[in-house]
């Protein structure tokens, strides 16, 4: 149990879960403690040594989300005094298994940390505070009974006491003495009853935990020289104005990264509006990036997404992730250096990644230790370290020079002695067969996990054969299927 | 001998002396041309007869015209494209030292030509060092602006391109991009549904296909085929047999002697010096 002295005398400030079981709660005095639980151990609240812990607390934090917002305002809530995070875990909750299993991970991560947590996801900053402190669930012990999410879950919401909306205390006294116990209480009521009788802030807080207010949370970034912070006294209106003052905050950065010789691999642009709302573009290069050029000419293709609305007040821009850059000096004097070709290839990469999104691949293609020929071909990115590849132990058949896929069926009419098609009609074309090599017996890798997408293809025993027609074309086709149910299909063509 | 005959004559005359010319400046060390263009053996001396410039320009738009089965063309693009043009080539105009080390782009328009993917695997290991870089699209305007930006940069040894029909408009925009990169790129292009073979700007244009068997008993190889030269800037239309070679990615001219009965006219035999 650890006390703080004030002029009310010695509180109790934090409790351990037995001792809040027993029924101690945080700001009664030591001595009401003391004689529910006369074995009570207690020790003076050491406020450097608190900060230090939630500190790294926060760091500890980081690797389930970069953005974290420690609760400032707990010690004005007169709740249990117990400290809180927010996680904006928007687009990060998959890495973990979803949000249930993220749940699972937080509770277990804390506990091997020696530190008793309770953690709920919500939609919203307010929704999810109220939740960590207020929502048992009908069956608690379930991670899943912690995620509230409000379109389904409004009932659940309602039922939360009027303290989880983080209102003062006379506020709350008030409300206690109207017998408006819970959120159920208040939300049918007259918006204007409500702000006449209590003031704005009820349904200023009402309406943030429902969401239909923004609220901004000051999100803690980790300590780092690659950000700089700057805030307008005169909020920016205008995106050419917002646009110049990003151009000179990553020529700083980027001019702090040469002098390290780091380059970026990621940015972040944050602007601030004054409404609280907040714009954020990310960039990512494939090479270590000094150039702000470069930089501001990939961010230039996203600034028109930006609505200033009333005004810009804060723009945050921070390079996340730097990497060192391999230099090569090329003149003795002052003047720049030229830029290595790799460099080079790497923003012309970067530019037409930018441009076409990830949905059209840019790959380098690279063998892989397979006989099936739709999996021997793997895809490289095309500027990260060549993956070691596993060529195939034994050289194999000659291959085509393009590959048909999916495969194309065909109609064998007559076929040889050995199987081979001697006539077929392929895209309603009659072929005939001068002369066939083969078969090339490819079976299916039972040992690997298979390719769901080619899963019906991969599984297929196939015999291919190589074919010159008497136009003198070179076709690869296989037979697959089992016997007296011949499937051919057509997979290659030739060029010699 | 009349007029015609002595235009020929002319013109056949003017060619060879821009031949002798080139290879005099080729044996002083330098090009002796403003375009710095080399005259280079492609298989086969007749190859440099075609080409008034005297060989495969360095930097410049170059299409290799598709029917449905024409699948040595992507053989024949990528040689077109691994070319090198060395200022320093000796004399005897064999092909220069390898060139430095940039990538070849390919960027494949799906559903262009009728031939699936281009399959990287069936490369040589000496043609994926460096590693080519491939890109595959939907829309044919992301094509074109995908080549038109790495040609421009300059960072590719060369751009192959599979699309469908573009305007005259867009084949210039590439020439200009290819001039500002130092860059070549070879055009994969379907022929018409008709046959016929679209307008281009472009400085060559080429076609292969698969020889028939020419006799009842004769048994095509799949290797043989029919290199034309249809067109292009100051090139004269021409037609060879060539063998391919898919393992080395490589063209080989057929019996120049072959090649002459096939290709010359009678008529302009007296105009040749």
């Amino acid at each position: 149990m650890i006390t703080r002295s004030d002029h009310k005398g010695v509180l109790v400030c934090g409790l351990n879960e037995s001792a809040q079981k027993a029924g101690l709660h945080g700001g009664m005095r030591l001595s009401d403690a003391r004689s529910i639980l006369p074995d009570l151990t207690d020790s003076p609240e050491d406020a450097e040594l608190c900060e230090g812990k939630f500190a790294r607390l926060v760091r500890f934090m980081d690797r389930y989300s970069p953005w974290i917002a420690p609760d400032r305002e707990l010690h004005a809530h007169g709740l249990n005094g117990d400290a809180g995070l927010w996680l904006e875990i928007t687009g990060s909750s998959h890495l973990f298994g979803g949000e249930g299993a993220m749940i699972t991970q937080i509770l277990r991560d804390m506990k091997a940390q020696g530190t008793t947590a309770r953690v709920a996801i919500a939609d919203t900053a307010g929704a999810a505070w109220a939740a960590a402190r207020c929502h048992t669930g009908r069956h608690p012990g379930g991670p899943h009974e912690r995620i509230l999410s409000l379109p389904r879950d409004h009932g659940v919401a309602a039922e939360f006491p009027v303290s989880c909306l983080r209102l003062s205390d006379d506020i709350i006294a008030v409300l206690a003495r109207l017998g408006l116990k819970q959120l159920g209480d208040i939300t049918p009521l007259p918006r204007a009853n409500i702000t006449t009788r209590l003031g704005p802030d009820v349904l200023h807080r009402l309406d943030q935990f429902y969401g239909r207010l923004p609220e901004h949370l000051n999100f803690e970034l980790p300590d780092t020289p690659w950000l700089i912070k700057q805030s307008f006294g005169e909020p920016l209106g205008d995106a050419a104005n917002l646009a110049h003052a990003i151009e000179s905050m990553v020529a700083d950065l980027c001019s702090k990264l040469r002098d390290e010789n780091l380059g970026l691999r990621r940015l972040i642009v944050r602007s601030i509006r004054v409404d609280g709302h907040a714009h954020t573009i990310t960039t990512t290069t494939g090479t270590p990036c000094q150039s702000e050029n470069h930089i501001l000419r990939l961010l230039a293709e996203k600034m028109p997404g930006v609505d200033t609305g009333f005004g810009i007040e804060q723009v945050i821009v921070y390079a996340p992730w730097v990497e060192h850059v391999a230099f090569r000096q090329v003149r003795l004097d002052r003047q720049q250096n030229e830029r290595s070709d790799a460099i080079a290839l790497g923003e012309l990469l970067d530019r037409i990644t930018h441009h076409l999104g990830p949905k059209d691949i840019l790959y380098r293609p690279a063998h892989h230790a397979s006989h099936l020929p739709e999996r021997a071909a793997i895809r490289q990115s095309p500027t990260g370290p060549a993956k070691p590849v596993r060529i195939a132990d034994a050289p194999l058949p000659k291959r085509p020079v393009r590959l048909i896929d999916p495969p194309e069926p065909v109609d064998v009419m007559e076929r040889s002695a050995n199987g081979a098609p001697t006539k077929l009609r392929w895209r309603k074309m009659m072929i005939d067969v001068l002369r066939a090599d083969g078969p090339e017996r490819i079976c299916p890798e039972w040992w690997s996990h298979l390719d769901r997408d080619n899963y019906a293809l991969s599984q297929m025993t196939r015999d291919y054969f190589r074919i010159c027609d008497q136009k003198g074309r070179l076709i690869w086709l296989f037979r697959s299927g089992h016997a007296g149910q011949d499937i051919w299909s057509v997979h290659g063509l030739f060029a010699g | 001998m009349s007029e015609r005959c002595i235009h020929q004559a002319r013109a056949a005359l003017a060619r060879a002396e821009q031949q002798w010319k080139v290879q005099v400046s080729c044996l002083s060390g330098g090009p002796d041309r403003a375009d710095g263009v080399i005259a280079r053996a492609f298989g086969d001396t007749f190859l440099r007869d075609h080409i008034s410039i005297g060989g495969l320009a360095p930097t410049g738009l170059h299409e290799v015209l598709c029917g449905h089965d024409d699948c040595a063309a992507s053989l024949l693009a990528w040689y077109l494209a691994t070319l090198s043009v060395d200022a320093s080539s000796d004399a005897s105009n064999h092909l220069s030292a390898p060139p430095p080390c940039k990538s070849i782009f390919w960027i494949r328009q799906r559903r262009a030509l009728d031939q699936g993917g281009f399959y990287a695997l069936s490369l040589p290991i000496t043609a994926l060092e460096p590693e080519p870089l491939m890109m595959t699209v939907d829309q044919q305007a992301t094509a074109l602006w995908t080549c038109e930006e790495v040609a421009k940069s300059g960072q590719v040894r060369a751009v192959i391109i599979e699309t469908t029909d573009y305007d005259l408009t867009t084949a210039r925009r590439l020439q200009l991009a290819c001039e500002n990169g130092g860059t070549r790129i070879i055009v994969l292009r379907p022929l018409a549904k008709n046959g016929r073979i679209p307008t281009s700007s472009a400085w060559t244009r080429w076609r292969i296909t698969p020889v028939n068997a020419l006799k009842p008993t004769e048994r095509p190889t799949g290797n043989d085929h029919h290199l034309s030269l249809i067109g292009g800037r100051g090139v004269r239309p021409g037609s060879w047999k060539v063998k391919t070679d898919a393992t080395t990615f490589s063209l080989s001219v057929a019996d120049p002697l072959e090649n002459r009965l096939s290709e010359d006219n009678p008529k302009d035999r007296h105009a040749h010096a």
